[in-house]
């Protein structure tokens, strides 16, 4: 089986509201995506859907399975962490890894106690004790300690501090991903995490309007700093984006060549949120 | 099935005040007043009965103890069922507040997406809530009235022989206590299969409630109670629905025999009445009842799964 994600038309609507719009994606393994978009774009309700907790139209095969039918078999390979704070309050840190050890096959127990002595998450604290970095750092390293094909981060540095969430995402790539492995992303923190994706997927009002690899993004998206002599030229060229600064123009153009654009003048590399903003306001 | 006894295990721990700290308080006070009484007890016969009278009192009870055992063992028995009441009424409540908060509260706290990312189906985990509001917590209950009983066997025997009583350590062997246990535990048992149909709608309301499964429980009750109350004159509804949350249905029998051992009290009755026979799990069985009860107790049961599953947030 090579797609863990593989869709044909998935779409999901509330009454008249278009959540997502018809979308066909190819994931395999191997991947980390970063699931990009504005708020309310649909990135929550796609990975939902992939998780099995909420029903849908259109095909969704995840690893093989239908995940709404069939959530409970899916999540023997499937790890997720869909929000923040989702532990249950009530519960000591010992009582739950007892728990997920109990019911989870691939649950890695000493991985996880290992992972948890780095961090100030005593076994018999309760819960509702920890503070919100710690809790983040509890649910990673169960999340983690899960032998899963695939694994689902929705927001999962909400709230938490700059340095915890450089070491997270340094943990998650060092620690945990691999060939055999892939991992979606979104968060609204792009710059933190372009570091580590392979690919990017852009979803502007339910719609999937980019979904390559990080390689083809920085070819394919470039912006070029252009004298107000060159605007005409620059303008016969289509760009996508364009803002002011300093007196220069600064024009962001998708799938011309570098050539080309060398041509009007100083070509510039985009960042991921540049390239978001790029598409979403252009 | 380990993956239920995790998910029996989660609930003991969720709900370790109702089921366990809930009865053994009130079996702390249970034990109390007994330890009290007795003492109480054993000052009054000390100060308040002449000799001549205490003789007599030894006498009548001697003369009741050699007649008939039977009488002894049928009273001891009730007096130990009476223990146990005021823990299995408490865990009824316990079991109420349970069910309907189960599958409200882990949404409420979102914790449904942590649970959910566990390879746990939906079915198993709304069966493991069922489970533990019908038969663990008034289990656990019974468990803890069991100890006050022996506790009650122990103060009793101490006061009888302290005070030089005819029965003394004597109630130990008299006393009809595994009976008595065996029947709790079956009372249980089927009163849970009983009032399954009650319990799972707590399980339905809790599953489907936007906010206070309380009232989505009980306004449909009072409403179909009010209006059968209107245009038929009669209670049937609400009195069914108490009988299936009460067992009362399921103690008729028991119910009669106690009335029976009132009236013939005197003549003696034969013991074994008292506690449940392999005969009467027969009648019971045999009840139409209970089989319609269960099978309108698994339809809400299958609409508590598929909210579970559809309705995550």
């Amino acid at each position: 089986m090579s797609a863990v994600i593989s869709t044909r038309g998935l779409a999901k609507s509330y009454g008249e509201t278009k959540a997502l719009r018809p979308t066909d994606l190819e994931i395999p393994l191997g991947r980390v995506v970063g699931v990009i978009g504005a708020n309310g774009a649909g990135k929550t309700t796609m990975l939902n859907c992939i998780l099995g907790l909420l029903s849908y139209e259109g095909e969704l095969s995840v690893l093989g399975r239908e995940p709404y039918k069939d959530r409970a078999q899916l999540m023997h390979e499937v790890s997720y962490i869909a929000d923040v704070a989702t532990l249950p309050r009530w519960m000591k840190v010992g009582q739950i890894l007892d728990f997920v050890e109990g019911v989870h096959p691939k649950f890695d127990r000493a991985a996880c106690e290992a992972r948890l002595t780095k961090t100030k998450v005593r076994k018999d604290a309760r819960v509702r004790t920890l503070s919100k970095g710690m809790l983040a750092q509890l649910h990673l390293a169960i999340v983690m300690a899960i032998d899963a094909r695939l694994l689902v981060l929705d927001e999962p540095t909400l709230g938490l501090d700059i340095l915890f969430r450089k070491n997270f995402y340094e943990t998650l790539i060092s620690e945990y991903f691999d060939d055999s492995r892939t991992i979606l992303i979104t968060t609204h923190q792009v710059e933190e995490i372009e570091q580590i994706l392979t690919h990017a997927i852009f979803i502007k009002d339910g719609d999937v309007v980019v979904n390559a690899s990080m390689d083809e993004l920085a070819e394919q998206i470039l912006a070029v700093e252009v004298s107000p002599d060159q605007e005409e030229a620059a303008e016969a060229l289509g760009p996508i984006h364009k803002r002011k600064s300093l007196g220069r123009i600064i024009y962001t153009f998708e799938g011309q060549s570098r050539e080309a654009l060398e041509a009007l003048g100083q070509v510039h590399r985009l960042g991921l949120a540049d390239m978001f903003v790029a598409k979403m306001q252009g | 099935m380990p993956v239920f006894f995790q998910l029996l295990k989660r609930e003991a721990i969720e709900h370790r005040n109702g089921m366990i700290l809930t009865p053994l308080i009130v079996a702390a006070l249970i034990a109390l007043t007994m330890l009290f009484g007795s003492i109480t007890g054993s000052q009054m016969i000390d100060i308040e009965l002449s000799p001549s009278d205490r003789a007599e009192i030894m006498e009548e009870l001697q003369e009741e103890l050699d007649e008939e055992n039977v009488q002894v063992e049928t009273a001891l028995g009730i007096g130990l069922f009476t223990l146990s009441v005021p823990l299995l009424g408490i865990s009824l409540i316990v079991s109420l507040f349970m069910l309907l908060g189960s599958l409200y509260d882990e949404r409420s706290e979102r914790s449904i997406l942590f649970w959910k990312s566990m390879p746990v189906s939906d079915t198993a985990t709304v069966l493991s809530k069922l489970v533990t509001g019908a038969l663990l917590i008034p289990f656990a209950a019974a468990i803890v009235s069991f100890g006050v009983q022996l506790f009650a066997l122990l103060v009793g025997s101490i006061f009888g022989s302290v005070n030089n009583l005819p029965i003394g350590f004597g109630v130990w062997t008299m006393a009809p206590i595994f009976k008595v246990w065996w029947t709790i535990t079956m009372l249980i048992f089927f009163g849970g299969l009983w009032a399954a149909p009650f319990l799972s709608w707590l399980l339905l309301a809790s599953s489907w409630a936007p906010r206070t499964p309380f009232l989505v429980a009980f306004v449909p009750i009072a409403a179909v109670s009010l209006l059968e109350a209107l245009f038929n004159k009669t209670s049937w509804f609400i009195t069914s629905v108490a009988d299936r949350f009460s067992g009362a249905g399921l103690l008729e029998r028991l119910g009669e025999r106690l009335e029976a051992f009132e009236e013939y009290g005197e003549r003696g009755l034969d013991g074994s009445d008292l506690f449940i026979s392999f005969g009467d799990i027969g009648a019971i069985l045999a009840m139409p009842g209970l089989w319609i009860g269960l099978i309108i107790a698994a339809g809400f049961t299958a609409g508590a799964i598929h909210i579970r599953r559809t309705k995550t947030l």
